[in-house]
């Protein structure tokens, strides 16, 4: 208490440090957390990751269903000379986990690390418009940072009654009763650019991604199975024809989350 | 003051250990402590989403929930019979050993003297030694702030008087 204007001033600093010294046991703290996300259904656990999102009136039943209008201005330059195209479903390499600033400590992680999921990579993104030279990093401050929830729910199955490795569901068509946990996140800027730094996948020589939005993706490794949370961004590319439509997904969740 | 909203992970952080020790201060046991905090965690999420920040401060409204749910377990359970396994210092059944050794030795003495006075008094204490100002502590009691403090002052003073002369 800053206030001391009592009587026995001694004993209430001895009642401030018991109630500060006073704690729970070690672990209760997290165990609890992981009761009280097991036990919500899945659309209110997406809401209230959702929630933490600050997008002002946005509803949080709004955002269970929610198609992330992110705008995410991003010039993408493929630096694969591979041709086709660079939507997902093409993509054959799965993106590299390396988590910037060294090795991440899974401790604190329900379902420990968890398996990346097969997704096409982007590389080359450059800023404003500017295409990167080739062969060179590419930076990521053309996209635009958005708020994100500092973290998701994952859910966990078991594969022969869930979805194949690879698929990706909406988040308002997520099915009920699994398992779930928090895991951390990152932004969508930081995702385009982790994407970058893992490597050239097949693709257009560039793209203007301009929407991302919020899905899950089906990871089966190891006799589990996982919904992870990962955007689908989005844009145009220029073709033969004029522009065509590109898709890329990225993990949403921080680097540290994943194996 | 009250302001945005919170994501209820920031709050249930912040909060948890707080709310542990309240409890514990009003129920006396470690065990019993835990539980209770199980459940106001357990009915602040599912009622977050009609948490309005314009009405109360998280802290106001977490501690709130706390209240009631003390007073309910008081109610349910019989207060005498905790209070007296409290006072033999009968470690209840699956307590940590090591969380109840220094517990006692540190502060368990003077939360088992809290737990032990009067209701109100013990509310008191507990709100205030919380960190909760006197304003919100009166809202919480549902008397004025100057009530409140006139009702802590002389839940100090009975609190003294039931601590053993010796106690540090």
């Amino acid at each position: 208490m800053s206030e001391r204007d009592g009587p026995d001033p001694e004993l209430e600093r001895r009642l401030d440090a018991a109630f500060r010294g006073t704690r729970p046991r070690r672990g209760f703290e997290d165990e609890l957390w992981a009761r009280l996300q097991a036990q919500r259904p899945w659309w209110r656990r997406i809401g209230d990751g959702l929630g933490g999102v600050r997008w002002g009136g946005v509803a949080t039943g709004l955002t269970a269903v929610l198609v992330v209008g992110l705008l995410v201005v991003t010039v993408v330059r493929l630096g694969g000379a591979r041709g086709g195209g660079a939507g997902m479903s093409s993509a054959a390499v799965p993106a590299t986990r390396a988590a910037p600033g060294g090795a991440a400590d899974s401790a604190g992680l329900p379902f420990g690390r968890l398996p990346a999921p097969r997704a096409a990579s982007v590389s080359g993104l450059v800023a404003g418009g500017q295409p990167a030279a080739a062969g060179q990093p590419a930076a990521s401050q053309g996209a635009v940072p958005a708020p994100q929830p500092a973290t998701l729910p994952v859910f966990r199955y078991g594969p022969p009654s869930g979805p194949a490795d690879g698929t990706i569901l909406e988040v308002g068509s997520l099915p009920g009763g699994l398992e779930s946990a928090a895991y951390p996140t990152r932004s969508v800027s930081d995702a385009l650019a982790g994407a970058s730094r893992s490597g050239a996948v097949a693709g257009h020589p560039s793209a203007v991604l301009t929407q991302a939005r919020l899905v899950y993706v089906a990871v089966v490794s190891g006799g589990q199975g996982f919904l992870e949370p990962a955007y689908l961004c989005t844009g145009t590319a220029p073709g033969a024809g004029g522009s065509v439509p590109v898709q890329v997904l990225v993990p949403a969740l921080a680097p540290a989350a994943l194996g | 003051m009250p302001g945005a909203k919170p994501p209820f992970e920031d709050l249930y952080r912040g909060y948890v250990g707080r709310i542990y020790a309240y409890l514990r201060s009003q129920l006396g046991n470690q065990v019993d402590a835990e539980d209770v905090t199980s459940q106001v965690f357990v009915k602040a999420y599912e009622a977050y989403t009609r948490y309005e920040p314009r009405h109360a401060t998280p802290s106001a409204w977490l501690f709130q929930i706390a209240r009631n749910a003390a007073l309910d377990h008081h109610r349910r359970s019989g207060r005498r019979q905790r209070m007296e396994r409290a006072l033999a210092r009968e470690p209840a059944p699956s307590a940590d050993p090591g969380v109840l050794a220094q517990d006692r030795i540190l502060y368990g003495e003077l939360m088992e003297a809290v737990a032990g006075l009067p209701e109100r008094q013990r509310e008191v204490i507990g709100l205030r030694h919380s960190g909760l100002s006197f304003l919100e502590v009166g809202q919480l009691m549902g008397c004025s702030e100057d009530a409140a403090k006139m009702l802590y002052h002389r839940a100090l003073k009975l609190l003294r008087s039931a601590l053993p002369e010796a106690s540090p």
